[in-house]
């Protein structure tokens, strides 16, 4: 029988979980670096959410940076989009 | 220069560790490294399309770790802790998506035992494959799609991977080389990455 589609969708999710799990640090720095930011400096934008609680009034979806709280002010640490 | 009392800055870094997030605190304690910490917040990422909008993928990876560091998972002997991790956050994620499905059957059992629907059978039905999951499961791959519209090989990857075929079935489908899907798999793992790791609370 056919999976339904929660459960294909599921499915797909799981399968580029593995590609994420073996994405390679260098990778992981390219992709941070397409985005400006530099996981390397301290209070980088890349761990907001994760080491940095997100601070009150999160948005709910900014898509990327041009949108987050304060974005018009560099973050100390990253280097300048 | 002022020197604070040994006291004093005991009780601060303790202070300031409880307010460290739990996947702060499995990085002070070196269970994990900044680049696993990136890894899981794109996991978390990904596991979050689809959730309800009062959990987003931060709630996700945090739960995570707190399971981890409360002891109430324990990551098995030769499992890598990030995957590990990635497993605890979909058994999260699987929790919340029953607690809204449950929550959404028994506001229909209170409908029909106040006889506001107007079911003459009275009674619910089980559904069998729910359509809500289902719908917003679409949307999702659609979304997905939306991302890698312009790389017609990775939507070919996608949706033989949304089909459950091996690498090797997509690469006949397609008339894919190995070279060719390897290098589509790393295009995908790069676009997945910088999704994952831009800015933005709740995954859309």
């Amino acid at each position: 029988m056919k999976a339904d589609n929660a459960e294909r969708f599921e499915r797909l999710l799981i399968a580029l979980e593995l590609e994420l799990i073996e994405a390679t640090d260098d990778e992981l720095l390219e992709a941070a670096r397409d985005l400006g930011m530099n996981p390397a400096m301290k209070g980088s934008a890349a761990f907001f959410g994760v080491t940095i609680a997100r601070p009150h009034g999160w948005p709910d979806d900014c898509g990327d940076s041009s949108g987050a709280p304060g974005a018009s002010r560099r973050l100390k640490g990253d280097p300048p989009t | 220069m002022i020197s604070i009392p040994w006291n004093l800055r005991r009780i601060t870094l303790a202070a300031q560790d409880m307010h460290k997030t739990p996947a702060a605190q499995a990085l002070a304690l070196k269970l994990v490294s900044e680049m696993d910490l990136l890894r899981l917040k794109a996991i978390a990422r990904l596991h979050a399309r689809g959730l309800p909008p009062t959990v987003d993928w931060s709630d996700l990876l945090q739960e995570a770790f707190t399971r981890l560091l409360e002891g109430s998972r324990k990551c098995p002997e030769g499992v890598p802790l990030v995957a590990f991790l990635a497993g605890v956050m979909r058994s999260i994620k699987a929790d919340h998506c029953r607690r809204a499905r449950g929550g959404a059957s028994r506001l229909l059992r209170m409908r029909t035992e106040l006889d506001l629907d107007d079911d003459p059978a009275g009674e619910v039905s089980d559904p069998g494959p729910d359509p809500e999951r289902s719908l917003i499961a679409m949307q999702e791959l659609a979304e997905m799609d939306r991302l890698f519209a312009d790389d017609l090989r990775v939507l070919q990857v996608i949706e033989g991977l949304f089909e459950g075929w091996a690498p090797e079935q997509i690469r006949a489908k397609y008339d894919m080389s190995k070279t060719e899907y390897d290098s589509t798999r790393k295009r995908m793992r790069r676009a997945l990455l910088r999704e994952g790791l831009r800015w933005g609370g709740h995954e859309s």
